[in-house]
């Protein structure tokens, strides 16, 4: 692997909630991205993903550890990291300004970095509209958010996030809001540009199926911290931790037929503990941590496999 | 009862809209509507109305109508210059303090909070005689007091508009704070601002009115306040002469009050996001 | 055979500035006592109207053209809405899309289970308590739960609670509008798990509405696909999606990437949905269709019969009449 385009050092964020209850987005979180390498985070709502995403581009400052880009701080040259990383988002309705054209929007990135003279960047929308699905792009330049379908909005984001030719970027869920027949569409896309530019990626899921066929690299994440991670193939054919288990059982068969439990964990054990089918006296005392147990497998449980 | 409502006020809107047209076509058509010129003695003093002088004169023998049409212009100038003082700092400080939140957002909305709470008229008042009579004088006294409302309301748009997803997007891609401001907020809080603009200028053309009553305008401009300010002076309001002295100023104020307000609870309806979320 | 439900030629439209516009548009549907069914297609091809049609709760601008939906042998298009009341919930109940972000803030979920049961029943207090608990129970949450208000449970949880309220007068057929939609895959398919344990221990018929192949087989013992306001296959679950028939059914199939197997290009489906007021003429699917023929293009195709309770509406498996 080439040098580690973005890398996550311990990295924790807390929330002050009400109450005085302090909640762990995201806690002691390692994790380093290759350059075109997509990187697939999967785990439920509320286990911090889109806080990893959020923390990963600079939009939120850690609470301890550290993000860094290619080996330096992105906080530091702030102007020459937002041009290199880019992100995309989950809902296309909400991510376009719905007062702007087209041609405004996906150009914005260029105005804000102040590349080239009007004419050229009329000229860069349209080969990138070309390239995101939306021909004839003239079709499309004055056009408003409004007037397009949810699948038009989201390749309209793509180029946008694009057009600087980022190294970079961060994808968080951004099909979950579409129809299937859509979200292959836009996969595809995503898969093709990704190859093409050699980018590196972060590919934000709750969907094993589709960080499957995305990743190279899929990580799962349970109540803020990474549990299992490692080669696509690896963590979908062979989960060793019971959480990824349940994932699995959830994607194939649509329907799980045990019962939950919904009692909190114990403050110093596993997580996921309470909702362990193998969960034993050690899990409630004691927190594991990533440990490897195959070619860049890595799985935080005690009782894995 | 909310629905009749609704229904209702696009058309009192318009009402509002067709009566500061008239108003504005008044204001600058003033000099060959009013039969003579307002500072110029037109006849004998304390004149009833006639044929020559539809609203008789006044204590100096002025046309009284023809101070009513000029009247208009210095109303409606000052309440539409007080109303932009308020709405520039009102504007600039709801952006600053719901953009960068915080300790600045805090500090801020303190100081909104006191301007709200001091007694507006009295501080005026007060203001208004330590800096001594003058149209730039009320403009600034107004202007500098009733920003705090609009303050308000434009920053929670600020704030509401700051997490959209598209703002974030445009602070992910390395925009500075005025390309996002000037770029995603600000079109985004136009409509309010201008429903805000409008209720101020109403506002202000009040508060113009009562310093002007009170002998605090500026002297030498005609204007409803100090029309009168001088019918009470000369014990109009104790004389038959209230009706055509008083009666016609008082209403005009009053008329344009109502056609700034009925403007105003128009578009603050039509965009305020929280007096559009029943629908 | 005993018949739950029955839609024949159902057409529900929407009146608007362009018109009016059939979002539903000749549906026929048969449902077994016991049996369910899952409706499956993208968004804007009618489903959600076709659920609120069926416990008449369309919006005012909506309203039923023509067609019968008869509920154990009773029309409730033709019925007056007064007796219509008392068949909602007590013979019929929805579970309304993201129904679970819709519960009252300021109640607790017991109070709202027990009014929906006092709303629809004549049950004192206690007793509607006690059902109360028994339904929170029913779906796999403590009774305890019930003093909870919304923002205190999960959204898993508060699904659940959106379930026992569509339990809780034990209505023989329950439509279910997107039902793990906004929950993660754990949790959908949880709720998915219990609504099937439900049907099997009270024999409850669904009508499982979803955009998600999965959520719609889940329950199913038959699967009906929809494309812009009409049904273009029906067929027994266990026959979807390895022996559908119907090019937008095995499309919709495809476009979701496999969990396991080699890694492949992913088809999904070219175009979009076309709008409700100007279907394409014949085959409403012929502009996205990869097979599309000329016949495809002037005429629309029936449902026929390919198989034993399997239907299709496709010029290429022309077969026997319905």
């Amino acid at each position: 692997m080439t040098q580690a385009r973005v890398e996550a050092i311990e990295l924790s964020r807390i929330y002050r909630g009400s109450r005085r209850r302090a909640v762990l987005a995201v806690d002691r979180l390692n994790l380093a991205i290759g350059g075109g390498e997509v990187f697939g985070l999967v785990g439920e709502s509320g286990s911090g993903k889109s806080t990893t995403a959020r923390l990963l581009m600079g939009l939120e400052r850690p609470t301890s550890g550290r993000v860094l880009y290619r080996g330096w701080d992105p906080a530091k040259r702030p102007r020459e990291f937002r041009r290199q990383a880019q992100l995309i988002f989950q809902d296309p309705y909400a991510a376009l300004n719905p007062a702007l054209r087209v041609l405004r929007t996906v150009t914005e990135p260029l105005a804000i970095h102040g590349v080239g003279t009007g004419a050229e960047r009329r000229r860069l929308a349209c080969r990138w509209l070309e390239r995101v699905g939306l021909t004839p792009p003239r079709d499309y330049l004055d056009r408003f958010p409004h007037e397009l379908s949810g699948g038009q909005r989201q390749r309209v984001a793509i180029a946008r996030a694009l057009i600087l030719e980022p190294a970079f970027v961060a994808a968080d869920e951004p099909t979950s809001m579409l129809d299937l027949s859509v979200q292959a569409g836009i996969l595809n896309l995503l898969v093709t540009l990704q190859q093409e530019m050699g980018l590196g990626c972060l590919f934000i899921t709750h969907d094993l199926a589709v960080a499957r066929h995305v990743s190279h690299r899929i990580g799962v994440m349970f109540a803020g911290r990474l549990v299992e991670q490692g080669p696509a193939e690896a963590v979908v054919g062979t989960a060793a931790h019971p959480y990824t288990r349940q994932l699995l059982a959830a994607a194939a068969v649509g329907v799980l037929t045990e019962e939950v439990s919904f009692t909190a964990p114990s403050p110093d054990g596993c997580r996921f503990g309470p909702r362990c089918p193998r969960a034993g006296a050690v899990c409630r005392e004691q927190e594991p941590f990533l440990t490897a147990i195959g070619d860049g497998h890595l799985v935080a449980c005690h009782f894995p496999g | 009862m909310l629905k009749r409502r609704r229904a209702r006020s696009p058309a009192l809107g318009l009402v509002g809209a067709g009566i500061l047209l008239a108003l504005g076509l008044v204001a600058l058509l003033a000099p060959w509507l009013s039969p003579y010129d307002p500072h110029h003695r037109a006849s004998r003093p304390f004149l009833p109305p006639s044929a020559g002088h539809p609203l008789g004169t006044n204590d100096i023998g002025q046309d009284i109508a023809s101070e009513l049409i000029h009247g208009t212009r210095v109303s409606l100038l000052i309440g539409v210059l007080a109303a932009a003082v308020a709405l520039s700092l009102g504007t600039l400080v709801g952006l600053v303090a719901g953009y960068y939140g915080g300790p600045v957002d805090v500090l801020l909305m303190r100081l909104v909070d006191v301007v709200l709470v001091v007694p507006f008229l009295p501080l005026v008042i007060l203001l208004a005689a330590y800096l001594g009579p003058g149209m730039w004088n009320t403009v600034l006294v107004i202007g500098g007091l009733a920003w705090a409302r609009p303050a308000r309301v434009i920053r929670s748009q600020v704030m509401s508009l700051r997490s959209r997803c598209y703002v974030v997007a445009s602070q992910a891609m390395g925009g500075r704070p005025a390309h996002v401001l000037s770029g995603h907020v600000l079109p985004g809080i136009m409509p309010l601002a201008l429903a805000q603009f409008v209720l101020a200028a109403s506002h202000g053309i009040l508060v113009e009115a009562s310093l002007s009553f009170l002998g605090l305008g500026d002297p030498v401009r005609k204007s409803w306040g100090s029309m009168l300010h001088y019918a009470q002076l000369r014990g109009a309001f104790l004389t038959g002469a209230w009706r055509w002295w008083v009666l016609p100023a008082g209403l005009m104020i009053t008329l344009t009050t109502l056609g700034f307000t009925l403007v105003g609870y128009w578009l603050e309806e039509r965009f305020d996001p929280r007096l559009r979320g029943g629908r | 055979m005993d018949d739950l439900l029955v839609i024949e030629d159902l057409v529900v439209a929407y009146s608007g500035p362009a018109g009016e516009v059939r979002a539903v548009d000749g549906v026929s549907l048969r449902l077994p006592r016991g049996a369910s069914l899952g409706l499956v297609g993208e968004s804007g091809c009618g489903k959600t109207t076709l659920a609120l049609a069926l416990v008449r709760l369309l919006p005012s601008c909506a309203s039923i053209l023509s067609g019968r939906i008869l509920l154990e042998g009773e029309d409730l298009v033709q019925m007056p809405e007064t007796a219509m009341e008392g068949v909602r919930w007590r013979r019929v109940a929805l579970i309304p899309q993201a129904a679970m972000n819709s519960l009252n803030p300021v109640y607790t979920v017991g109070w709202q289970i027990r009014e929906a049961i006092a709303t629809h029943e004549r049950v004192a207090s206690r007793e509607a308590d006690r059902r109360a608990a028994a339904a929170l129970e029913l779906v796999g949450l403590d009774p305890a739960r019930r003093f909870a208000y919304p923002h205190e449970l999960s959204v898993g949880m508060r699904q659940r609670v959106v379930i026992a309220m569509a339990f809780a007068c034990r209505p023989p057929l329950i439509v279910a509008d997107e039902p793990g939609s906004g929950l993660d895959a754990i949790s959908r398919a949880q709720v998915l798990g219990l609504m099937q344990r439900l049907r099997h221990r009270l024999g409850t018929s669904f009508v499982m509405i979803s955009h998600d192949l999965e959520e719609a087989t889940a329950l199913g013992d038959l699967v009906a696909v929809m494309y812009a306001g009409k049904v273009v296959e029906v067929c027994p679950a266990g026959r979807f999606p390895g022996q559908a028939r119907h090019p937008y059914s095995r499309a919709l199939a495809a476009a979701h990437p496999p969990l396991r197997g080699p890694r492949q290009q992913l088809t999904g489906i070219p175009g979009e949905v076309p709008r409700p007021g100007s279907p394409p003429p014949g085959c409403r699917f012929h502009p996205r269709c990869p097979e599309a023929a000329a016949a495809c293009r002037q005429v629309g195709p029936e449902l026929s019969k390919v198989a034993p309770g399997h239907h299709v509406a496709c010029h290429l498996w022309g077969g026997e009449g319905l």
